[in-house]
């Protein structure tokens, strides 16, 4: 149920709050990559490789220039400002509050700076037994420019300059024919694309309550949210690596969508004497809503005088799609809620709802969700109270619940047709012109027997007070098992679905159950002196993830973690971690031909086959894999679970002090027992096509007898040999990182009143840095991934479950130092 | 007192508005919970008329431009690994592995055919679902009931016919089931036998009810004719050679009126070879528009954009890809042009065949072009062999322009022509022991195009002689055109021909006893256990 609570205003004056922050922020840490020579030398290498010879300009003393750092080129020092203001007041019947908030924020790779302004009306009647409220929010969002490719700036030749303008659109190329690489000039689409949007948002929300007799009361309320948004943009013509040509274009995309959540609940609140009552029963429907898009594009124009798509002569449709605004449909829910507290020392609760989707089939649409729960506040107990005087708070709790969830695409239990995206692009010629003909099919498989996804968690815990609660401990214990996890599991090829580019091939499916199970406490301790306050705490929790079995419809265990068209590089099968890293053990880099016919020669003996290899296609300079199962050979059942890309102990320490006017507060946070997928090491640590890369692939073989930590250069592109998912890309992802410090100084009353009469009646200026320090052993930009860029390509498994934990060039956490100023008046 | 009646009431009046507020409120629950989408019809409701089922028999055609398939990379696939083709060096990353035969079961050009292939199958099962649920209302709807289906059967047979080829044992799919078990989707492989006789029977069918040509606005979808040939060419590979020389016969006679194209380049030139006048000898084609515009379709679209972000394109990329004067990925190989020269059946004097200079440009010792741009306005160019070295001109048009600038050729791929069926004919006959005069005629029929005109030979020899001469004549005629690999493969000699071939060019003898199949795609071994326990040494 959604219970909303709003920021009541206080009757009375006005008051009037403002404060005001700027900061900077700046990438962390930037990698080594190769100078231009080293580059040189590696494409050479990659072209001796395969027996080619390499293009002519890498002998000129032009790719000797390192003319470009292009990761200083890309990253900056992004400025952020935040303004907000609010003003509340009101009578003994109304209130009002309004607040108005206006951030800008840049991105610390260019060039990329988004505007919001934030706005927020509220009033508050009430009126003998009726109690009203209206609030109003809207949010309105402007954003210019785009990111630079971060794995661009690490490719991209050092030897190139910037500009070119002898190429069409100004921007330096690089072509297989020239340069034996085709990486692309990271700073090129910003300066031929322009981009802006245009996000305006509503959510206006009533609600009205009233007291039907004492301790009943009945509310209702509607909240909706009504958006739109336009974006832009613009490309002048342009050439880009590999000598691709593109033309002039102007895009424009519409979106609008509205929703509304209805809900009506009654409560019925008494004490009877050493009982108290606390009861909720309600229904609340979520409208599925709707959401239009629409994209088209502008061709036809003859100069770049006006870059807008309002002069451009031909017009076509890019997409155009009509749906609903949540993932779920339609929800329906009825519930109720009945809390029984005696003499404040047993409290029992028990809830029920029934909830209703319409994203699953006729048969199953509705899932039932019960919990029940007991704490006892032992604290209250006299025998405690007598024989441990020194606890000074303790309580006891136990609960058990089930959950549901329901979100997944809306399509997926009934198929439907597919006449291209947008529709219309599905086309075959025919006719002795070879005009086009429109064709409509189908693209996907239906599963009707979708079912609710179910959560059944317990939770046992201790809230311990002592010496008057200076020092508290709370330690929780939790277990949490889902069944029938609705995610999308590969499918077959050979079904038909998927395999093109924007198609999916996936079915959603119940297909997994899981535990996760684990562990937290809280150690805090608090005390203050008359001008000194302190307060300190950790905490700390660990957990266990498990596949418990995988669902009916698939037992096969599910692939994902797919990137730079490798293998997928998470495996999850009942008895290791969801989404688990999994693939080969690397022993060592080959160094002579006479270690791999000895190894060879070992095989044919284990085996007795006199064809048999050791590892096929390993040459000199390749990574040998490790024969996990000992029988001769490597193969694929030589793999195993490399990591787990869910933390087993998270961690962190909290300490604030005041001492007179200043205030200072210190935030650090870590996690430990967790791998990471390093991808960008197919870049950094790995050639084989031409890119730069890090200095690490100076350690890399160049000749037989080499002993070296890397493989040659030029070798094995696809998956079939060094690059096979195994524990080259899988990385310890453990840090601890300083999140937060914060010096203040608030102005006393008198000295407001000395310089300011009674004008302020606060004044405090702060000073703050984030992400100050970092300590990892992490080789990548930033161990702290949490958006999944990549995924079910291949035909892997797309959801975030199956794709956690793989770093593909995101931009890192930025390390922030902000002021800012608060005032009231 | 009043006060007290008012509050009462008031309080009265409260209970009943409070349960007339829960009554609206929870009605207004009482919603349907059924939801219809807004951006696409269903399965069940949308294909119900003779329209909504030729768009489906268009989808299936649409396939032949999918990934792996005609549009870009069946050409990369088969004219590198047949060695038709080699690597330039702007040629880098996966088709560089390719070209080096150093791939396995996640080779992404492998992977993107078998999906396709399969999409195709999809596709055309769709069609013969829906089309068989379909109540025709009249005698023309009736009829177009069966071109359909029997279109859908012959896309059906096509699809397969390289499967079992080139992977052998797969799973078959005889129908689209909407709502499938987990067993109907994880589907074993079929024995090879069981896929050759659903190919046959459903070529059987289509030749039943397809016709033998169209109207010109339906010009490209396939004829009763391609349906023969098809099936002749199935028995050829099945090694039925009575079976194959009545079906291929067939095309030789009334109703048919194949013939050679007089003039060899228009079979491969856009707009000639849709001229019905200039081209007789197209039995089935993949149909290509030429790219014109950004506002119409993506350039880039064979690049993955099928469908979706290409827009609405059905260009081909081959010749931008092979181009000497634009990507320049690849060579074709010395081997290759070396074929075209051998001795005159006639004179024992060495003789340069003149389809060479059809089908790649070079010196003028290899008999290849040595000029482009003839039909440029600036004046024939000369081509550069000297830097150059020997490039693909068959699907190029260079003729008419020096550079492409882009992706954008319409020249259709050639899937079966008249050429290839006339040789097949002859093969089936020399397999069978006859080397005698209608192998002889139907080798010389091809020779003698009057285009090419070559030395007519006056005997074939022995089986094994006519072997040679017809293998050879297959190499010459078909070069470039994605046989070479399939014929190698077919008569078992793949592994010590293209071995020989690149010990001599590039010392390598990369073709592996297990490459005589293709290696099941990982995507399929990976979501599909009941293929997945059923390979053998993570190939096939």
């Amino acid at each position: 149920m959604v219970i909303v609570t709003t920021k009541k205003a206080k009757s009375g004056i006005p008051q009037i709050l403002f404060d005001s922050q700027v900061g900077t922020s700046s990438v962390r840490k930037q990698l080594d990559l190769l100078n231009a020579n080293d580059y040189v030398n590696l494409i050479k290498d990659i072209a001796a490789t395969n027996n080619l010879t390499p293009p002519a300009k890498l002998n000129t003393p032009f790719v000797g220039v390192d003319r470009t750092d292009w990761q200083k080129e890309i990253f900056k020092t992004a400025l952020s400002t935040q303004n907000n203001a609010s003003i509340s007041g009101g009578g003994e019947k109304v209130t009002y509050n309004l607040s108005l908030g206006y951030l800008t924020q840049q991105a610390i790779v260019k060039d990329y700076r988004l505007r919001r302004l934030n706005s927020r009306f509220s009033l508050d009647e009430k009126l003998g037994r009726f109690h009203f409220g209206q609030s109003l929010n809207i949010r309105y969002t402007n954003t210019n420019g785009q990111t630079a490719s971060i794995l661009n700036a690490i490719s991209y030749a050092p030897y190139q300059p910037i500009y070119d303008p002898a190429i069409l659109g100004g921007y330096s190329i690089l072509t297989n024919v020239d340069d034996n690489s085709n990486a692309v000039n990271p700073l090129q689409s910003l300066g031929v694309q322009t981009l802006s949007s245009n996000d305006l948002v509503l959510y206006p929300q009533v609600f009205g309550e009233v007291n039907i007799i004492k301790g009943l009361t009945f509310r209702s309320q509607l909240a909706g949210v009504y958006g739109t948004s336009t974006n832009d943009s613009y490309q002048i013509p342009y050439i880009t690596s590999n000598n691709l040509g593109f033309s002039r274009q102007a895009g424009r995309a519409f979106n609008s969508y509205s929703n509304y959540t209805f809900e009506n609940y009654l409560s019925y609140n008494r004490i009877f004497g050493k009982h108290s009552i606390s009861a909720t029963a309600g229904t609340s429907y979520i409208d599925a809503g709707s959401s239009k898009y629409l994209s088209v594009l502008g061709t036809g124009m003859l100069n770049d005088n006006v870059k807008d798509i309002g002069v451009a002569p031909t017009i076509t449709s890019q997409a155009n799609t009509s749906g609903y605004y949540t993932q779920f449909g339609r929800a329906i829910s009825y519930y109720g809620r009945l809390v029984y507290t005696f003499n404040d020392r047993y409290i029992l609760s028990g809830s029920i709802r029934r909830d209703g989707s319409s994203n699953f089939g006729p048969q199953s649409r509705y899932g039932n969700f019960p919990g029940v729960g007991f704490a006892w506040r032992i604290s209250e107990e006299e025998f405690v109270k007598s024989a441990l005087p020194f606890i000074s708070d303790a309580k006891f709790r136990i609960g058990w619940g089930r959950t549901g969830n329901n979100k997944f695409g809306l399509t997926t239990t009934q198929v439907f047709t597919f006449g291209g995206s947008p529709t219309g692009n599905l086309i075959y010629s025919l006719g002795d012109n070879k005009s086009f003909v429109n064709g409509t099919t189908v693209t996907s498989i239906a599963n009707p027997l979708l079912r609710w996804e179910q959560t059944d968690q317990t939770d046992i815990g201790l809230d311990l007070g002592f010496l008057k609660n200076k020092l508290t401990l709370t330690l929780d214990y939790y277990n949490r098992k889902s069944s029938g996890l609705l995610v999308g599991i590969p499918v077959p090829t050979s079904v038909g679905i998927g395999g093109l580019s924007g198609f999916s091939s996936t079915l959603i499916t119940n297909a997994a159950d899981a535990q996760n199970k684990g562990f937290e406490f809280q150690l805090a301790y608090a005390d203050k002196t008359s001008d000194f306050n302190y307060n300190v705490s950790v905490n700390g929790g660990y957990n266990q993830n498990k596949t418990l079995s995988l669902g009916a419809q698939s037992s096969t265990p599910i692939i994902g973690g797919y990137f730079n068209n490798l293998n997928g590089i998470t495996l999850t099968q009942p008895g290791s971690p969801i989404g688990a890293f999994y693939g080969y053990a690397v022993d060592h880099v080959a160094s002579t031909q006479a270690e791999i016919d000895a190894l060879n020669a070992a095989t044919r003996q284990k085996t007795g086959n006199p064809a048999s290899l050791y590892q096929d296609g390993l040459l000199p300079g390749d990574f040998i894999f490790k024969d996990l199962n000992n029988d001769g050979v490597v193969d694929s059942k030589d793999q195993k679970v490399l990591g787990s890309p869910i933390p087993k102990f998270t961690y962190g320490f909290n300490a604030g002090a005041s001492y007179k006017n200043f205030d200072l507060n210190i935030v650090m946070s870590g996690v430990q027992g967790v791998q990471l997928a390093n991808s960008l090491k197919f870049y950094t640590e790995n050639a084989s096509t031409g890119h730069n890369a890090s200095t690490a692939i100076l350690d890399r073989w160049r000749k037989p007898g080499d002993i070296a930590a890397l493989p040659r250069a030029g070798q094995n592109v696809t998956a079939t040999g060094n690059l096979r998912p195994s524990d080259f890309f899988v990385e310890n992802g453990s840090y601890l990182r300083v999140r937060n410090v914060t010096l203040g100084y608030t102005f006393t009353k008198t000295a407001l009143n000395s310089f300011s009469g009674n004008v302020l009646s606060r004044l405090r200026v702060y000073v703050a840095a984030q992400n100050l320090f970092t300590i990892t052993k992490y080789t990548g930009y930033d161990p702290e991934i949490s958006t999944q860029t990549n995924g079910g390509v291949n035909g892997g498994a797309s959801d975030y479950i199956f794709n956690r934990g793989i770093d593909d060039g995101q931009i890192p956490q930025p390390r922030t130092f902000l002021a800012g100023i608060q005032v009231g008046f | 007192m009043m006060k007290n009646i008012k509050d009462i009431m008031m309080k009265k009046y409260i209970k009943y508005l409070i349960v007339v507020v829960l009554m609206i409120a929870t009605g207004g629950c009482k919603k349907d919970l059924d939801l219809q989408s807004k951006s696409a019809y269903t399965y069940d409701t949308y294909f119900t008329s003779d329209a909504a089922i030729n768009q489906a028999v268009i989808a299936s055609y649409a396939t032949l431009l999918h990934s792996g398939l005609w549009a870009r990379e069946w050409y990369y696939i088969f004219d590198l690994l047949g060695y038709d083709a080699k690597n330039a060096q702007p040629l880098q990353g996966d088709l560089l592995a390719l070209a080096q035969y150093n791939f396995a079961s996640n080779q992404p050009q492998l992977e993107a055919m078998w999906s396709s292939l399969y999409r195709m199958v999809m596709r055309s099962n769709v069609v013969i679902n829906r089309a068989q649920a379909w109540a025709p209302a009249n005698a023309t709807e009736q009829a177009n009931q069966k071109q359909y289906i029997a279109e859908a059967k012959f896309l059906r047979a096509y699809a397969y016919f390289n499967l079992v080829n080139l992977y052998g044992r797969v799973p078959l799919r005889k129908a689209y089931i909407p709502l499938p078990t987990a067993e109907e989707i994880n589907l074993p492989r079929a024995a090879v036998a069981d896929v050759w006789a659903f190919i046959e029977q459903d070529l059987k069918d289509a030749q039943a009810d397809l016709p033998i040509s169209y109207a010109p606005a339906s010009f490209g979808r396939t004829t009763r004719g391609a349906a023969v040939a098809l099936l002749g060419k199935s028995y050829l590979y099945e090694k039925k050679w009575g079976d194959a020389i009545t079906e291929l016969t067939k095309l030789t006679q009334a109703p048919y009126s194949y013939a050679l194209t007089p003039v060899y380049n228009n079979l491969f030139d856009d707009p000639n070879q849709n001229n019905t006048a200039l081209n007789k000898e197209t039995i089935f084609q993949v149909m290509n528009q030429a790219w014109t515009d950004w506002g119409i379709g993506n350039q880039y679209a064979p690049f993955g954009g099928q469908e979706t972000w290409g827009g609405k394109a059905s260009h081909s990329a081959r010749a931008q890809e092979y181009g000497f004067n634009d990507w320049n990925n690849v060579f074709i190989t010395t081997t290759a042009v070396k074929a075209f020269t051998y001795t005159n059946p006639q004179t024992n004097a060495t003789y340069v065949d003149p389809r060479a200079a059809y089908t790649f440009y070079g010196d003028a010792a290899s008999g290849g072009q040595t000029q482009y741009c003839q039909q440029c306005a600036t004046g024939p160019v000369a081509f550069p062999y000297a830097s150059a070295g020997y490039k693909y001109l068959k699907y190029e048009y260079y003729n008419k322009v020096a550079s492409f600038g882009g992706p954008q050729s319409g020249i259709n791929g050639q899937v079966i022509r008249y050429a290839d069926v006339l040789l097949m004919l002859a093969e089936a006959y020399i397999q069978q022991g006859n080397t005698g005069s209608q192998p002889l005629a139907l080798i010389n029929q091809v020779r003698s195009r009057p285009s090419v005109n070559a030395p007519l030979y006056l005997s074939l020899g022995s089986q094994s002689q006519a072997m040679t001469i017809l293998m050879r004549e297959r190499q010459l005629e078909l070069t470039g055109e994605q046989t070479r690999y399939f014929d190698l493969i077919r008569w078992g000699i793949a592994k010590q021909t293209i071995n020989s071939q690149r010990q001599i060019e590039d010392g390598t003898q990369p073709f592996q006893d297990k490459n005589v199949l293709f290696p099941i795609p990982l995507s399929e071994k990976n979501a599909n256990p009941n293929v997945g326990k059923d390979i053998g040494s993570d190939w096939n």
